[in-house]
């Protein structure tokens, strides 16, 4: 961004804001792109008000002698939505339904997830957010094509309303038949409740989720309506925050689920697309480091205190998905796919009912935290079995705030795990990491299929406090060659609300025979959204000419009930691009699924357009380059822990910060910062790259 | 070999991962919404000797098929003449195992090293092969010839590819060949995925590891089988349901009959008291019922232990041939499912008696599954529809039965409202729920429901249902639910009640009404907090007449709780 001049001459400086809500810290990176400056700010959480700890990070940033008046541009990831959700403390919804089907969400899509759940009787389901007492019917229906059958009973409708409103809700959620189809009825029931209910908060479903398949389209609705009202609270009262605080720019926004950003005042609006915010900036940060280092294939893994989330993201694009689960509550608003697991520093090692070792997903959490902290955890952890293993080494950490007692660590992995599998405290140890290393490597390849992507072809990006630790080992495991660490592992999600663009996506169903489709047709297809994409970037304020508009088509052979996207490389749409659609559907769906039909016919189910405005975004600054050689950083040896050796060698301690550009650190070799700890095993070696992240070379993978 | 500790558990998360990457292949390359929508099947794997590790897929009651169409494609397929590349296919029960002829078996061998090691194997219902009525299984059944095309175990796919001969015998054979021929090659495209992750495992860690992983897995089953057994009280139990008839004699209800003995870490299931097998199709083959009686020993003891051929090493079972859990050559079994429904329901109950903390009211009877067939679909193809009837889950000691589910089955068995019109005319007139229609107690059933279907088109619809006249029960004081029923709405408005096992031409215009009953209630409904039963009421679950009846509880005109006429109707005593 230029730097502006004012009538007096004075240097006016624009600084970029990420403040990202986090479970124990909130983080804030501030970065001015004229100089390259950058501060960084962690703070506690406040969870009862987080917009709180965002003003308590800018006072401290502005404390670094930046004026609010300096920010020109600010990106935040909030937590608000998911812990609405977590908490059960969302706002008192009503519901109304087409008149007959009050067993649509009851069933919860009939479902009972999980094999354990299959097996026990015991098994309840997740929780209504709106309870039928608080569901009311509407007289109305349509038919599978939108055709009207049964016209809206709008007196039934308004007494309805007036019920509901009687029963003190604060939000309503509506959700008919085929309303994906036709959302008429939908919209004139918003307008009726305007009526009868002014000022109520309304959730449409053919606004908030328009797809077929009623249940998930009923449940996200749900959701939108159940955690709407809270985050609609939480934004007022931050943007009235900032305004207080002396934030001057417009340019306030928001990072969504799906790895985009909106304008903050679209967030009451779409809450839905909050409900990933965290996880999303973390892969966004994922991607701009692969496309810094190279690598437009990337995975993210980042892994924390108790839980891991890992990302896919293949050619610069964040793997979606249109199915996903928070606290038990089904959402089918596209959001990243990530895949979050028990599996963290703190996650407790124990022998199962079978007689095996298991580690998670149960977490010591940050209290008591592993036995090593001496904080009065008895069960050991993934963080003791590391420092016995030598990968983490004793005494403080965390700056001084945090010290670690291997004995303690030892006493406990003997009892709880060695001795009844009657083996010594380190090679349970090895074993703790091992396990643990291999149900992440399951989830990675699990990722992979889904995507039919080969995990050769991809970098793994490390962060989180434990997630360097793993990745070296991690990455051979899974057959990975590359690890990525970034220069601050502990800020990746802050970083990553810096690093994107705005987003928005266009849909429209349309299910047809491929074959039978004109280029024409298709053509004219995306050129609606186009037109509508266009239409929006003018409204939201930016120039048309600065969107992307990028064209992607859902496919399926005849009679399949999921789709793959495809995308749509040709513009405009031709007899050779449709061919060339069906054979890289072809291609995914064997890579996918094991199998395709190049001879059966695919049909379309939905044109995409998806829109992206570039805004400023944090560059990475060069750092200092040395000479190849990390000695000057070397801050003396211990031994490590080798898997394939089974025993002990000797490795090398370095200080990240005293790393220069160009130094190469052969392994065994333990890298120490600040919140992370980096390894390097035996016949790997690392680099480290013009911007200071460290390039792990894992060898040859099996 | 001896393998350490971690490495088992190393490689069984690769094991578990496998089962679930060829779990969700063959889900999301299905053609037909009985297997996309329902996941009406199972993908996992067997060892070299077809003795079965994993079953991916909410159908575990699919494990010990598995192990019996193995053995029976190396009886004519030896292992040493399987090649790479080889995929089989099977569906005659009486040599599968399968649970009905509509469930195709196919398995592909894995080789590392040209040393047979596992099966990748998948088991899933088809929407048609044939047989009297479109979806195959008819009522008027009368042997297994009736119920559709049986594939002996034949070769489907070679290194070469397909075997178009079988593909097109198999497509010659259905009603809706296009689907069947697209669901089939989802299983061998799961299967094949499945060896190629196996001979992966034997490449990382040694084909000897990967078998060692399995039968340490199948022998700590059996140990952790008989640990949960032996914690419980010595002695026996018995329990029995009746079915309502088996399709041939429609006045003679038919038995099912369990007794469990518990000695020490042995548990002996013996289904000796078991009507004999019938002429109509309610018969369920022997390794389904021994299958699902698993589920119930799991259940009734420990959900986490897994499912395979050791778990059933540490039972004893007792099954005499030719009875309606044991059926022989030629009986038809086409309609297993609500038979095999009530052996859980009945081994879970006799068990409950053997370890108390563990006993749960029955879930609901009358499952089974809707066939409808269409000259014409939404394509303009002939076509059939499938539908799955559930039910809810009883009371427990710890809470009330969940609504709405398929107990000991499916993760997913509805296929939704707005897929069901759009391929099939036929329109959803209601789904919603039945206030009453659940088990009374302490905690009560999960609610029943009733699904309304109006015919846009003539149509042959077959109803495969069971137990309107012979509901579930109630535990320790806990109420039964209602039953199941089904009716028949004329365009003229005659109203009828159906049978559970029918076959009937429809009209456009007339429309059937399924009612699905509840689960069982857990407990004297008079110890039911009164704010829970208000809150019933409210949400519609229970009238405020039941309320009074059975519950005992007292609502005011305004529908607030009569503290005082409530605390007089219980001090009376127990509930009804």
């Amino acid at each position: 961004m230029p730097r502006d001049i004012d009538g007096s001459g004075r240097v006016m400086t624009s600084w970029m804001v990420g403040v990202d809500t986090g479970g124990t810290f909130t983080d804030l990176i501030a970065f001015e792109a004229g100089t390259g400056e950058r501060r960084a700010v962690k703070v506690p959480s406040v969870p009862e008000d987080p917009s709180r700890a965002v003003i308590d990070a800018l006072e401290e940033l502005f404390g670094t002698g930046i004026a609010p008046s300096d920010i020109g541009f600010f990106v935040h990831g909030t937590t608000v939505a998911t812990n609405t959700l977590i908490e059960e403390d969302g706002a008192r919804a009503g519901l109304l339904i087409t008149e007959g089907f009050r067993a649509v969400y009851e069933a919860r899509g009939w479902s009972q997830p999980d094999i354990d759940d299959l097996l026990d009787p015991f098994y309840r389901k997740p929780r209504l957010l709106v309870p039928q007492s608080r569901t009311a019917e509407a007289v109305e229906r349509l038919d599978f094509t939108g055709a009207v059958l049964k016209p809206l009973d709008e007196d039934g409708l308004r007494e309805a309303v007036r019920g509901l409103a009687a029963k003190g809700i604060e939000s309503l959620a509506v959700c008919y038949l085929f309303s994906f189809r036709n959302p008429a009825h939908e919209r004139r029931t918003a307008e009726i409740v305007a009526e009868e209910a002014p000022g109520l908060r309304v959730s449409l479903s053919s606004e908030i989720l328009p797809t077929i398949r009623e249940y998930p389209r009923l449940s996200t609705t749900a959701i939108d309506a159940y955690v709407g009202p809270r985050v609609q609270t939480y934004l007022l009262r931050l943007g009235a925050a900032l305004e207080d605080a002396g934030i001057e720019t417009p340019q306030l926004f928001l990072m969504q689920s799906h790895g985009g950003l909106m304008r903050i005042e679209l967030g009451a609006r779409f809450p839905n697309q909050t409900l990933l915010s965290g996880p999303a900036a973390g892969a966004v940060s994922g991607r701009a480091l692969g496309a810094l280092v190279g690598r437009p294939n990337v995975v993210t893994f980042d892994m924390g205190g108790t839980s891991t989330d890992i990302a896919v993201i293949a050619d610069g694009r964040i793997e979606e998905t249109d199915s996903g689960r928070i606290a038990g509550q089904d959402i089918g608003t596209p959001m990243l796919s990530v895949a979050t697991l028990g599996a963290g520093g703190g996650t407790i090692a124990y022998i199962g009912r079978d007689g095996l070792m298991k580690v998670g997903p149960r977490s010591a959490g940050a209290e008591p935290g592993p036995v090593c902290y001496g904080r009065g955890g008895t069960e050991p952890t993934v963080t003791d079995a590391n420092l016995l293993l030598g990968a983490l080494g004793a005494g403080s950490v965390l700056g001084g705030r945090m010290t670690m007692d291997p004995d303690l660590a030892r006493a406990a992995v003997r009892e709880k795990v060695a001795d009844p599998l009657g083996l010594d405290a380190i090679e349970a140890a090895a074993g703790i990491v091992r396990i643990v290393n291999s149900n992440m490597a399951v989830d990675l390849r699990l990722a992979f299929q889904r995507r039919g992507a080969d995990p050769r072809d991809f970098a793994l990006v490390a962060f989180g406090g434990a997630g360097p630790l793993h990745a070296a080992a991690l990455a051979r495991d899974v057959g990975i060659a590359q690890v990525v660490v970034p220069l601050a592992p502990g800020l990746n999600s802050a970083f990553g609300l810096l690093q994107t663009d705005v987003r928005h996506i266009y849909v429209k169903s349309s299910v047809a025979v491929l074959a039978g489709l004109s280029a024409g047709a298709m053509e004219a297809e995306f050129r609606d959204l186009e037109a509508r994409a266009r239409a929006d970037v003018r409204e939201e304020g930016f120039d048309e000419t600065e969107a992307v508009l990028r064209r992607q088509i859902d496919m399926r052979y005849l009679h399949q009930g999921y789709q793959l996207a495809v995308d749509c490389l040709a513009s405009p749409v031709d007899e050779a691009e449709k061919a060339a659609l069906k054979s890289r559907f072809d291609d995914l769906h064997a890579r996918v699924y094991g199998a395709s039909a190049p001879d059966e016919d695919a049909e379309t189910v939905t044109f995409r357009v998806i829109a992206e405005i570039a805004v400023p975004k944090l560059d990475l600054p060069a750092i200092e380059a040395g000479d190849g050689d990390p000695s000057a950083a070397g801050i003396g040896a211990r031994e490590l822990y080798d898997f394939e050796a089974g025993g002990f060698v000797p490795c090398t301690l370095y200080d990240r910060a005293r790393l220069r550009a160009g130094d190469r650190i052969e392994g065994a070799a333990v890298i120490q910062q600040f919140d992370s700890t980096t390894v390097v095993l035996s016949g790997q070696s690392a680099t480290v790259e013009a911007h200071g992240n460290l390039v792990i070379d894992a060898g040859d993978a099996s | 070999m001896s393998l350490d500790p971690i490495t088992i558990e190393v490689v069984l998360s690769r094991l578990r991962e496998t089962t679930e990457a060829m779990a969700h292949a063959l889900f999301h390359s299905g053609y037909s919404p009985i297997l996309r929508e329902s996941q009406d099947g199972t993908a996992g794997l067997t060892d070299g000797a077809g003795r079965v590790v994993m079953v991916g897929g909410g159908l575990q009651y699919h494990s010990l098929l598995y192990s019996k169409a193995i053995g029976s494609i190396f009886e004519r397929y030896p292992p040493e003449t399987m090649r790479e590349g080889d995929s089989f296919v099977c569906n005659d029960p009486y040599k599968a195992g399968n649970s009905h002829v509509p469930d195709f078996v196919v398995a592909t061998p894995a080789f590392f090293e040209g040393r047979l090691v596992a099966f990748g194997v998948s088991v899933a219902h088809k929407a048609d092969v044939g047989g009297l009525v479109p979806g195959s299984s008819g009522a008027a059944a009368r042997e297994i010839f009736h119920d559709g095309i049986l594939l002996p175990p034949v070769r489907l796919w070679s290194a070469d590819g397909v075997n178009a001969e079988v593909e097109a015998i198999v497509r010659n054979n259905s009603r809706a060949p296009d689907v069947v021929v697209g669901d089939l090659r989802g299983q061998v495209g799961a299967t094949r995925l499945g060896a190629r992750r196996i001979a992966a495992l034997c490449g990382a860690f040694g084909a000897d590891t990967v078998t060692g992983t399995m039968d340490t897995l199948m022998a700590r089953t059996t140990r952790r089988v008989r640990e949960a057994v032996s914690t419980w009280k010595d002695g026996g139990a018995e329990a029995e349901g009746l079915m309502d008839h088996d399709g041939a004699d429609r006045d003679r209800p038919v038995r099912i009959h369990v007794r469990a003995e518990k000695s020490g870490d042995r548990l002996t299931i013996d289904f000796s008291g078991s009507d004999p097998q019938t002429a109509g199709p309610i018969n369920t083959p022997e390794p389904t019922a021994r299958a699902v009686s698993m589920q119930a020993i799991l259940a009734a003891s420990d959900p986490s232990i897994p499912m395979n051929t050791g778990a059933f090493e540490a039972v004893d079972f007792v099954i005499p041939p030719g009875r309606m859990v044991s059926p022989q050559f030629p009986a038809t079994v086409n309609h297993y499912f609500p038979t095999s429904h009530m052996v859980y329901n009945v081994v879970l109950a006799a068990l409950g008696e053997l370890n108390p903390h563990r006993a749960v009211a029955p879930s609901g009877l009358g499952t089974g599954a809707m066939a409808i067939g269409y000259a014409e679909g939404r394509s303009g193809k002939a076509t059939v529809q499938y539908e799955l009837m559930t039910t809810s889950l009883g009371g427990t000691s710890e809470g009330d039965g969940a609504s709405i589910v398929l107990p000991m089955n499916h993760f997913a068995p509805g296929t939704p409202v707005e897929i069901v019109e759009t391929e099939y005319p036929i329109r959803v007139e209601r789904f919603e729920l039945l206030p009453d229609s659940a088990g009374a107690g302490t905690h009560r059933g999960g609610i029943g429901f009733a699904r309304e279907y109006a015919f846009l088109t003539d149509c042959t619809l077959t109803l495969r249902t069971a137990n309107h006249r012979h509901a579930a029960w109630g535990l320790f004081g806990g109420g039964g639910p209602a039953p199941a029923s089904t009716s028949i709405a004329f365009a003229d408005g005659r109203v009828e009640d159906m049978d559970v096992l029918e076959t009937r031409r429809m009209s456009a215009g007339t429309s059937i009404r399924l009612c699905q009953s509840g689960g069982g209630g857990y407990g004297d409904p008079y110890r039911r907090a009164p704010e829970l039963v208000l809150a019933d009421i409210e949400d519609g679950y229970v009238t405020p007449q039941a309320a009074r009846t059975l519950y005992g509880v007292v609502v005011d005109a305004d529908g607030a709780l009569d503290t005082a006429e409530t605390e007089r109707l219980r001090q009376r005593g127990t509930g009804p």
